[in-house]
């Protein structure tokens, strides 16, 4: 089930009420309700990958109760390797599977000896790089004994499956979704409300500007050789806002639809498009997914600690890892090391922790320093998007060939005026409310109340007027 | 709870009651200003779907204009009918097209599938009266509310350009370069087994066809169907004792004018259903003797 769907808005209504009204009186019914809503929500789709979640969490779950009981470490190590690669597994076969397949047989041809052997036609199930993270990461604390194993299946199957980050993250971690599934939620107001308005932000980021920028894109990028390199550039800067409004605006949606049932789920956006260097943009990107990979397999690695060459191998490992998680795709490896080869020079001068909190704190605009250090970043992060938009990697490369040349000074062939002026309120709005969880969050909250529900429905007006059919989110292939 | 289901639900009210009073506003505004005027020397018209669109090359018939549109149904046929006989009441004979395809339920389903709604609703949504509104509401409403910004969009953009008349946007003859019946023939696109409703009667297209009928006689028109040629071998032909029943059931006294055998050579047709330009020609040549003929053009 899509976010910006009417089988959504029909579906959110419906199951808000029964929650807060039927079964608000038991804590257990209510978490079991939720698996039930969160099982349809994902049944939608294909009721048949339901199993895979299923089994998912009853191992996870199984696992973590032999791991509470067991002190042998090596029977826990044992534990954990079989959750790990029974999750991975899935996984693998599932997202990878044909990848390596296909790279297995070219590498065989390269050295002369042509195999053959067929690619299986695999669906991929929506969302299961996000669920396989998440309950791995409850495997990992519970055998770091940083989390005490749940006795309740309930709950922990609805940790799994909780329908608003269950196909697209944020990835939660165990430690701080699970124990609020153990508590009894009370109604309250001012979380509701503000979870509706990040709903309605995250709607108009998807609906008015990622989609609306996906229709240039598209016909830029599948027509790349027609077009000049002006056309080229403008095609992967309005790629880069696509990608963020449509990811970041499916996280608002997920993270609001949280709370208007008592849960608080990790910020996974801090406006990147405003960091000072690429480090700071990977504090503010998928923050659910760096966090994941930073405390579940860079810091096991030994992070940035140990020789100059350990330190490169570290940081090539989790950014390569990082573009294969997103996709069976040499363009997303190459995006990873890409993002790699700019993180490096950071790391090693030390430089990677010079800007923590965001630009411009207290003061209204970036000053000239700053708004290089933003342009730039944001010019090297599009540079990057494009590989991981391209249908492969010479796509990719024909398409950097085609700004770089002389026609890049020039007027763009497609000039989509309305887009423009969306894109300029779009980030005006982020701007003003970047020192917030999301910009809408205070936005508009000083205002005269007629002139902030008139602001309201304009927004809602906007999603309305500039609504595509059947535009779904990006990063469900993932 | 209570105070955030209130403000929540009076926010929603008013919203969609602005919605629904934009969408009355400009359907009224529209259908005050939308025109179908066709020349005062027509005639003769033909109602239907891509069969007599291909088929009807109204510059080589006397006094006639096709009227017809790729994949449109009776229920929109029938609305847009009413719109042509209110600026023309100069329109004598009205061709509808009747084929195999017309009797099942497939049609039924290209009134309300999503493809149809979001294809016709935008442009027909002017005309149709509330019960109209309704109908398409109540069949798919997933697919209704969607299409909704496409056509307020598609409405607003009619007045700022004020482009109120609608002849040529949902209708007209089609002319075709191509033909690929060969090539189909050879990969045996004739043979293909058409889905199970193909073999079932229709109820809401038909219902549609028989208000659209007496929509004609109301208006003095003179009623006639009409079957375009396709190529022999097409599976439309497979339901054809279907196609005579309801025919003999429920049109009995209309004429029906039926071309579908028509020889006409491979490279006539488009592909099975559909002439080209050639055969157009033969096929509109034949029909404006048979008008001529019957003398229906004084």
């Amino acid at each position: 089930m899509l976010f910006n769907s009417i089988d959504f808005a029909i579906f959110l209504p419906i199951v808000f009420l029964l929650y807060w009204f039927v079964t608000n009186k038991n804590l257990k019914l209510q978490n079991a309700f939720l698996v039930v809503v969160s099982y349809i929500f994902y049944g939608w789709w294909d009721w048949r990958f339901l199993s895979l979640i299923v089994f998912s969490t009853i191992l996870d779950y199984t696992i973590g109760r032999f791991l509470a009981k067991e002190n042998n470490d090596k029977k826990r190590k044992l534990l954990l390797t079989l959750s790990v690669i029974v999750n991975l597994g899935f996984l693998g076969f599932f997202k990878y599977y044909n990848f390596f397949l296909d790279n297995f047989i070219e590498a065989f041809s390269w050295f002369g000896t042509p195999i053959s052997t067929r690619t299986l036609n695999i669906v991929l199930p929506v969302g299961i790089s996000f669920y396989t993270f998440q309950t791995l990461s409850y495997s990992i604390d519970v055998y770091r004994k940083k989390l005490e194993p749940t006795k309740d299946i309930i709950a922990f199957a609805a940790f799994v499956s909780f329908f608003p980050q269950l196909v697209a993250g944020p990835i939660e971690r165990a430690t701080n979704l699970l124990p609020q599934f153990y508590k009894k939620r009370h109604f309250n107001y001012s979380l509701a409300v503000d979870g509706l308005r990040q709903i309605l932000w995250g709607l108009f980021k998807k609906v008015v500007i990622a989609d609306n920028c996906a229709a240039v894109v598209n016909t830029i990028f599948d027509n790349n050789q027609d077009y000049s390199g002006s056309t080229l550039a403008l095609g992967a800067v309005l790629f880069a806002f696509q990608i963020y409004g449509d990811f970041s605006g499916y996280s608002d949606i997920a993270i609001g639809t949280s709370r208007l049932f008592g849960f608080n789920l990790m910020q996974n956006f801090a406006f990147p498009y405003f960091s000072r260097d690429i480090a700071e943009f990977w504090r503010r990107w998928h923050i659910s997914l760096s966090t994941w990979f930073r405390d579940y397999l860079y810091i096991p690695l030994g992070g940035s600690r140990g020789s100059m060459l350990k330190k490169i191998r570290n940081t090539f490992i989790i950014f390569i890892v990082s573009g294969f998680w997103h996709g069976a795709n040499w363009t997303f490896i190459f995006w990873g090391a890409l993002n790699a080869l700019y993180f490096l020079p950071l790391l090693l001068t030390n430089n990677n922790r010079n800007h923590i909190k965001i630009v411009a704190l207290h003061t209204k605009l970036p000053s000239l320093k700053e708004s290089f250090q933003i342009l730039t970043t944001f010019t090297i992060t599009t540079l990057a998007w494009i590989f991981f938009r391209a249908e492969s990697l010479n796509h990719a490369i024909q398409y950097i060939k085609g700004i770089c040349n002389t026609s890049l000074i020039s007027i763009p062939e497609i000039r989509p005026t309305d887009l423009f002026i969306l894109l300029i309120i779009f980030l005006s709005i982020e701007w003003s409310g970047r020192r917030n969880q999301y910009a809408l969050e205070k936005y508009a909250l000083q205002w005269k109340r007629p002139l902030r529900i008139l602001f309201y429905y304009l927004l809602v007006i906007s999603i309305f007027w500039f609504s595509r059919n059947d535009q779904t989110f990006i990063y469900f292939q993932f | 709870m209570n105070l955030f289901l209130k403000k929540t639900t009076k926010f929603l009210i008013i919203l969609c009651f602005s919605a629904v009073s934009i969408s009355l506003l400009l359907n009224s505004y529209l259908n005050k200003k939308s025109k179908f005027s066709l020349n005062n020397n027509v005639k003769s018209v033909v109602f239907g779907h891509s069969h007599p669109e291909t088929a009807f090359n109204d510059s080589l018939i006397v006094d006639f204009k096709n009227l017809a549109q790729s994949g449109e149904s009776y229920f929109y046929t029938y609305i847009k009918a009413k719109q042509v006989f209110k600026n023309n009441p100069q329109i004598e004979n009205v061709f509808i097209e009747f084929s195999n395809i017309d009797i099942t339920k497939i049609r039924d389903e290209e009134i309300w599938n999503d493809k149809y709604i979001n294809w016709r609703y935008p442009t027909y949504a002017t005309w149709m009266n509330l019960q109209e509104h309704f109908f398409l509401l109540l069949k798919n409403p997933k697919s209704l509310i969607a299409t909704l910004p496409k056509t307020y969009k598609k409405q607003v953009k009619r007045i700022k350009t004020k482009h109120f008349n609608y002849t040529k946007s949902t209708s007209g003859y089609l002319y075709i370069n191509e033909s690929k019946l060969d090539s189909l023939l050879q990969n045996r696109a004739n043979t293909i087994q058409p889905e199970p409703n193909f073999f079932k009667e229709s109820s809401h297209n038909l219902m549609y066809l028989k208000k659209l009928v007496a929509l004609c006689q109301q208006h003095n028109k003179s009623v006639y169907f009409v079957r375009s040629p396709i190529y022999h071998e097409s599976f439309y032909k497979w339901n054809e004792l279907l196609f005579k029943e309801v025919k003999e059931k429920h049109f009995s006294k209309i004429e029906l004018l039926d071309y579908v055998d028509l020889k006409l050579p491979i490279n006539h047709f488009r592909d099975l259903h559909h002439l080209n330009y050639k055969g157009a020609k033969i096929f509109s040549q034949n029909f404006n003797n048979w008008l001529l003929n019957k003398k229906l053009h004084p």
